[in-house]
């Protein structure tokens, strides 16, 4: 079969290689909940990166880690995300960071789009927390496809903005009918 | 109804933004004042922006992102004119290529009217329009200073090509090559121009437009031109002779500039279209100025020499 067009643009599932055993290490959000993860995974966040190292260079045990700005719920999607991209090569995400046209992978696609926008907008609030590129790309552009093709009104609905406003100018009148 | 979005940071707001298409950008601007302000302050990239005329002073936009997207419907031009004025009030906002696409004939004044509001509305917000390639698909249009004020509205540090399909008076010419926008353009591919000065196209790497008579002297200069500048691959010059040419002139004239005049057609179909294809290579360059004549049309293009020989 021939090749998708533009497949090489698109960002590779994760595919699991050959690997040292998985370290393990516990989260805690900010509610309590103490989770699982492997450092690979949690890698993913520049802001946990930083921790981890801190504990590596200062050649302390790595026990527990505390993410307090993130609840039990949300933090574990933010998980069960890193997990399935652990193996990701970190230059794709930075590099779709300011793209407009981003191909979400299938298993994303479902992932994000599953969730209810309210708990979609904590999950990105939670990858913009801890700084993870490639959540918040994909979140974003979710959200962005989302709202594409809705009028005002629905827009309003889908993101729950309730100031009704009537605006002065006719500007955008146009794309509006 | 639980309202997140307005609770999220700005940041956040930004970014999906930044990804959201253009048609969804202009209904979120209207859900409420702070994200108007959000969506004013986020540039736009479009692919292409195109506006057609329509009768009864309406207008209808169409553009390109990802896909095409078209409005079906004819507007009043002011509301047309106001949205063209919202997508460029940012300053970094760009459309690759700007069209303004009307009436093939006998509709002057309804294209004046439309582009002397334009003009006003961008004067007014003292804006430049950030575009690379301005198409304007007018089939006849008598108002060269008018065409010109439209040009002077573009930036001339992203303005890189203009087409248009409409004839140009040699007045019109005068007044767009004193222009900015002229000075840095690199393309250029016009209708019928009356009586063309070469100098006009001396910073020109691809040109194309029709004229009566070109003298054999301006071609010279031309190729002249194309070699000394070391224009790159794909530069070319078309032009299209509605006078017959004398093709045994031309290469008469070549011959007292020193150039071995030889006949070096790179294809069968090449041969039998044209009278004449003259090589002239870059000095230590792997390319070539392939300059080929007939009665009624000069074409030259920069090719690499290693594909010819």
């Amino acid at each position: 079969m021939a090749p998708k067009k533009n497949s090489a643009k698109r960002p590779q599932p994760s595919t699991p290689k050959p690997s040292a055993p998985a370290r393990i290490v516990k989260v805690q959000s900010s509610d309590g909940h103490i989770l699982q993860a492997d450092v690979r995974a949690l890698l993913l966040s520049s802001t946990l990166a930083a921790t981890i190292k801190g504990y590596d260079d200062e050649n302390k045990p790595l026990e527990k880690l505390e993410v307090n700005n993130v609840v039990g719920f949300t933090l574990k999607l933010v998980l069960e995300w890193c997990e399935k991209h652990k193996e990701d090569d970190p230059a794709i995400a930075q590099a779709e960071k300011d793209k407009k046209n981003i191909f979400i992978p299938s298993w994303d696609r479902h992932f994000l789009t599953k969730l209810p926008m309210g708990n979609l907008f904590d999950l990105i609030t939670a990858a913009y927390h801890l700084d993870i590129t490639g959540l918040i790309n994909y979140g974003c552009k979710t959200v962005a496809n989302s709202a594409k093709g809705k009028s005002t009104e629905e827009m309003r609905e889908l993101f729950g903005i309730p100031e009704p406003w009537e605006q002065p100018s006719t500007s955008t009148a146009t794309w509006d009918d | 109804m639980e309202s997140f979005w307005q609770y999220l940071s700005e940041i956040f707001r930004i970014l999906v933004i930044q990804k959201l298409d253009f048609k969804s950008r202009c209904c979120l601007r209207k859900c409420s004042k702070s994200d108007r302000n959000f969506v004013d302050a986020i540039p736009v990239f479009l692919e292409s922006l195109t506006v057609k005329l329509g009768f009864n002073n309406t207008a209808r936009l169409k553009f390109k992102e990802a896909d095409d997207s078209e409005n079906p419907k004819f507007h009043p031009s002011s509301q047309i004119i106001e949205d063209i004025i919202l997508i460029f009030k940012n300053q970094k906002s760009k459309a690759q290529t700007l069209k303004i696409e009307g009436f093939f004939r006998n509709h002057d004044p309804l294209t004046r009217i439309f582009l002397e509001e334009l003009i006003a509305e961008i004067q007014e917000n003292g804006l430049k329009l950030n575009t690379t390639h301005l198409i304007f698909w007018i089939g006849s249009f008598n108002n060269d200073e008018i065409f010109v004020e439209l040009v002077k509205m573009l930036n001339p540090k992203t303005l890189e090509k203009i087409s248009v399909c409409h004839g140009t008076s040699r007045k019109g010419m005068e007044i767009l090559v004193e222009t900015e926008q002229w000075r840095s353009l690199k393309k250029f591919s016009f209708g019928e121009i009356e009586n063309v000065d070469v100098n006009w196209l001396l910073n020109l790497e691809r040109i194309r437009f029709s004229v009566g008579k070109f003298l054999v002297e301006d071609i010279w200069i031309l190729v002249q031109n194309f070699l000394n500048k070391n224009y790159p691959i794909q530069s070319y010059v078309d032009i299209y002779l509605t006078e017959n040419a004398d093709v045994n002139n031309m290469l008469m004239f070549l011959e007292e500039q020193n150039v071995i005049v030889k006949n070096e057609p790179i294809s069968e179909r090449d041969a039998n279209t044209y009278i004449h294809t003259q090589r002239f290579t870059f000095p230590n360059e792997d390319k070539i100025l392939l300059l080929k004549m007939n009665h009624w049309k000069i074409y030259g293009f920069v090719g690499r020499s290693s594909r010819y020989n």
